[in-house]
């Protein structure tokens, strides 16, 4: 496995966010769903994910409750909220206009 | 969204009450993940056995995840403070020798602190029971060398009517003592004459009937009176229909119109039991046939200063002097005024001494702080290593401290719950045997001040001798703590020299109660061996008054004294008897006017003298020798000659260094009558004892009857018992005549030096404390001391060192710490007893003796205290103490 990229914690928050707009998940799933679609390249650490997941929660970003996963395990899922979701765009708007920034900065000779 | 944010909140006040829930919440989840991480891999192909660990170190740290995960739930500071609670006292637990000592020490300068703070909140601190106390002020008048606190009428009407700061200005005299007849044994009560507006001005009111109404105070008003609740309670079985019926007061009937409550406190040091109307001149007139003295309590107007009022009455009074004789205006010129709060007129005289007692056991306290603290500094070095592991595995110094402070506020916390246990039982104590003469002391208990200073003084002592082993801990020398089996020598150094420093202001304190204690208790001695210049054992002393209305005519009161001093000349153990109207230690002195014949009063001197009426016995009886002249005989009767009897003080002060017999004297003012001075008799002494004795002129009984007398007895032996029969006696003559005050003459001088007695107990207690608190506190540090050096001493007792030599050694390093001490402690002395020099009588704040006894009493304890571990050391056999490492 290749060495993991570090990512910045409002990087995470982001990344969480957004896969969660696709519909309410556990940690877990959300752990191997961004490992999926970024292609193996980013991989995240428990020990950043939960308390991830938790500071969301505490901010109203996301709601929680308890149900049963699909081997009958009691599992937490989370989803985002309203203002999870303007919190997301937010930040993706944030987001776009740095990728953009940099990359005029990186392409100009 | 609004909501959204307040579910937010919920959730986090959920969390700090539903903890256990959220813990286990927590662990499932992470359970799942790990869960399905090893399905995973084992699909993967990861053996069975092998696919929960390679699960778990994929993983991570699964306990710092659930650290930061509840740190974030914000149980943070909460847990970490309950957890070091815990732990704290689980510890003390571990150390039951050391708990014991130090929550016993705790305890008692808690306990003691607790009971003079309880004290202190009653007294000063709490304020008086009537609407807005802070605008009731005490009006007197008084001249500089005489001490007169109360007013007469013409200048409280004066103020009453012209004054412009005052939203009320209320009165209180007169009635006095009264016998109370029917329905029982006649008994005699306090009752209080007040204007009508005295009551409503300090916002109180009867519980039954009514209060007076203005046309009822004026003189020839209507004789109505307001009981107070005990006298209801007690005389009258508190019967709900007593209003509207007649009781009867010196053979006149009186009709009750109100009843006080309960919780009335009259504004006085004494407790009147019944109130009339003052019935009061209508109109400020000082050539009126009588003039009452009153005392004057007024309600100021908002935002009136009491300088503003003293002015205004000042103006007042100066305006009124101007319808004056001129020689009258001349007498008043040196009037002086004094307007102070209430507050400050009830409780005064004490502050001064209930600060002092409260400086004293503050004093102990901070030597019991210091005996703890010690106590904590020689557990931290033990526990260095404990110490130096936490730091290494990742602890911050904050961390550290915070946790050895937090242990510190658990055994503050046992002291201070010790404390209060102790202190409750000391109040409840006081409560019952404390001194009268303080006031509120019956109302002392546990009100919220007191329970505040409680929770303050714990913390405060928590925090003080927390700092020591936190002082230590700051300086961690890990590794070489971690490697050596004893505590390192840098910490150890600290830790010593601060103990040394303790042990030094330990041994100040002490030394500045001590000599406090001895200063007072000097002076108590010097001022109980006063001579009151008669004798006054086996004297019994009862009063009495007679009603104007039964006894109207003079002769008639001389006439019952006569017959009742027959009666009682007959009873068996009974010596001698004596009648007189203002005997020592009785705390009465009536006076009259004295002018010479022929000779121009000798300047200095004020116009009244005391003056004291008696049968002829009563120098018998109290064993007065004569100087010079004749007593009174019974021959000095009505229709004699008038003559009189005066003291050497009299005899210096009117006459000089010339015999007075044969001079005549004019009692009385201008009207009075001229009596000759057929004797001279030696100086007595009367309240307050410290005081000179004052020039006294004698009358017989016969020749200037006074209606008020007390009965002096001489008993054989045995006062207190001819009590009972004496009053039998007095019934005899008059069946409804009560007598009152009885006491022995021996009783009265006891009550005299009451306060006094009660402040050298009090202080000589906490000196007591503080020196048995000190004394442990050097035998620990020198201990220690010892202990520390055990090693060193094995050497030098294998190399041939004496016992002697041993204890020389240790005892050397003491005396240095001692010297510092006492040197220390004389010095704070010197500074501070001169705040004590109004509780002195006859002794110097800076008495050169008490220092020096007091001091070597000190020294001989602390080197004791400092012996008997050194004695120890010398008992240790040399070959283990050169093992000890």
């Amino acid at each position: 496995m290749e060495k993991p990229l570090d990512l910045v914690q409002g990087t995470l928050d982001m990344l969480v966010l957004r896969t969660l707009k696709r519909g309410r998940m556990h940690g877990y799933a959300i752990a191997e769903s961004i490992h999926q679609r970024s292609d193996d390249v980013l991989h995240i650490e428990e020990g950043a994910l939960y308390p991830a997941l938790h500071r969301l929660e505490l901010r109203g970003l996301l709601a929680a409750e308890w149900g049963l996963s699909e081997n009958n395990r009691r599992a937490k899922y989370y989803r985002l909220t309203a203002a999870g979701q303007r919190y997301l765009e937010a930040e993706r708007a944030t987001w776009d206009r740095m990728v953009l920034a940099i990359a005029r900065v990186m392409e100009t000779a | 969204m609004l909501s959204e944010r307040i579910a937010a909140l919920w959730l986090r006040l959920k969390a700090q009450v539903r903890r256990r829930e959220l813990d286990r919440d927590l662990d499932d989840e992470l359970q799942f993940h790990l869960a399905m991480r090893e399905q995973k891999l084992r699909e993967q192909g990861v053996a069975a056995e092998e696919a929960p660990y390679a699960a778990r170190r994929q993983f991570g740290n699964v306990t710092r995840l659930k650290e930061t995960s509840r740190e974030l739930w914000g149980f943070g500071l909460v847990e970490t403070l309950w957890q070091d609670l815990r732990y704290g006292l689980r510890q003390l637990r571990r150390n039951p020798g050391f708990t014991a000592v130090a929550v016993i020490t705790l305890a008692l300068g808690i306990g003691a602190n607790t009971i003079v703070f309880s004290v202190v909140s009653a007294v000063l601190i709490r304020r008086l029971p009537y609407s807005d106390p802070d605008r009731l002020v005490w009006i007197t008048e008084f001249w500089p060398h005489l001490k007169n606190t109360i007013v007469p009428s013409p200048d409280f009407l004066n103020w009453r009517d012209q004054n412009q700061v005052f939203e009320s200005i209320a009165a209180y005299g007169g009635f006095g003592e009264l016998n109370l007849s029917g329905s029982g044994e006649p008994e005699r009560i306090n009752g209080i004459g007040v204007t009508w507006n005295f009551f409503p001005m300090l916002g109180v009111r009867p519980e039954l009937g009514r209060g007076f109404l203005p046309k009822e105070d004026r003189p020839g008003g209507p004789p109505a009176v307001i009981l107070s609740h005990s006298l209801w309670q007690r005389r009258f079985h508190s019967d709900p229909n007593l209003v509207g019926k007649m009781i009867t007061l010196d053979e006149k009937g009186y009709m009750v119109i109100g009843i006080m409550p309960d919780s009335f406190r009259f504004p006085g040091d004494w407790t009147p039991e019944l109130f009339a109307p003052a019935s009061l001149p209508l109109k400020s007139d000082w050539y009126a046939r009588s003039l009452a003295m009153v005392g004057v309590i007024a309600r100021l107007k908002p935002e009136v200063s009491q300088e503003r009022a003293m002015a205004d009455i000042l103006t007042i009074n100066r305006r009124s002097e101007k319808a004056l004789s001129p020689s009258f205006a001349q007498m008043r010129a040196g009037l002086q005024v004094r307007v102070v709060t209430l507050q400050q007129h009830l409780v005064g005289d004490v502050r001064l001494q209930l600060l002092i007692l409260l400086s004293a056991v503050g004093c102990v306290l901070l030597v019991a702080c210091a005996d703890v603290a010690s106590l904590q500094l020689a557990r931290a070095s033990a526990r260095g290593k404990e110490i130096a592991v936490r730091a290494s595995l990742g602890a911050g110094r904050w961390r550290i401290a915070r946790q050895l402070l937090t242990e510190s506020l658990a055994l503050a916390l046992l002291g201070g719950v010790a404390g209060l246990i102790l202190g409750a039982g000391g109040v409840s104590l006081l409560r019952q045997w404390g001194p009268h003469d303080i006031p509120g002391l019956k109302t002392i208990g546990f009100d919220r001040w007191v329970f505040a200073f409680i929770v303050a003084i714990t913390a405060f002592t928590g925090i003080t001798f927390g700092l020591a082993p936190v002082v230590v801990a700051f300086k961690p020398h890990l590794n070489e703590t971690l490697k050596e089996a004893r505590p390192s020598a840098p910490a150890g150094h600290t830790a010593q020299r601060v103990r040394g420093l303790l042990m030094v202001s330990e041994m100040a304190l002490a030394l500045v109660l001590l000599i406090a204690s001895g200063l007072l208790i000097r002076s108590f001695v010097r001022l109980v061996s006063v001579d009151p210049d008669f004798d006054p054992q086996d004297v019994l002393t009862e009063r009495i008054m007679l009603p104007l209305g039964k006894y109207p005519k003079p002769a008639q009161q001389t006439r019952f004294f006569e017959n009742v001093l027959e009666h009682l000349a007959q009873l068996p153990g009974v010596e001698s008897v004596a009648a007189a109207s203002s005997p020592p230690l009785t705390g009465v002195m009536s006076r009259t006017s004295v002018d010479l014949e022929g000779q121009p009063r000798p300047p200095g001197t004020s116009t009244s003298t005391p003056e004291c009426s008696v049968s002829p016995s009563y120098f018998h009886a109290l064993r007065i020798p004569l100087v010079s002249g004749r007593y009174f005989t019974s021959y000095d009767v009505e229709s004699a000659p008038r003559v009189a009897i005066v003291n050497q003080a009299f005899a210096r002060l009117f006459f000089e260094n010339k015999d007075p017999a044969g001079q005549r004297i004019r009692l009385g003012g201008s009207e009075g009558k001229w009596y000759s001075i057929v004797g001279v008799v030696q100086n007595t002494r009367h309240l307050p004892l410290e005081t000179d004795p004052p020039a006294e002129v004698f009358t017989s009984y016969f020749q200037a009857p006074a209606p008020y007398m007390t009965l002096i007895v001489r008993a054989i032996s045995d006062p207190a018992s001819l009590a009972a029969a004496v009053r039998g006696k007095v019934l005899e003559v008059d069946r409804n005549q009560p007598v009152y005050d009885v006491t022995t003459m021996q009783k009265r001088l006891a009550e005299s030096v009451a306060p006094q007695r009660f402040n050298t107990l009090a202080l000589g207690i906490f000196a007591g404390m503080a020196v048995m608190l000190a004394a442990a506190g050097v035998y620990g540090v020198m201990a220690y001391s010892v202990a520390q050096r055990t090693h060193e001493i094995g050497v030098r007792m294998a190399l041939g060192a004496q016992r002697q030599d041993v204890v020389e050694l240790v005892l050397r390093q003491g005396m240095l710490l001692i010297a510092f001490g006492i040197g220390l402690g004389v010095a704070g002395a010197l500074a501070l007893t001169p705040f004590l020099s109004s509780l002195l009588y006859g002794v110097k704040p800076t008495d050169p003796l008490t220092f020096v006894a007091v001091s070597l009493l000190l020294i001989a304890v602390a080197l004791l205290a400092s012996y008997l571990p050194a004695r120890r050391a010398t008992k240790v056999d040399p070959t283990v103490a050169l093992r000890y490492e």
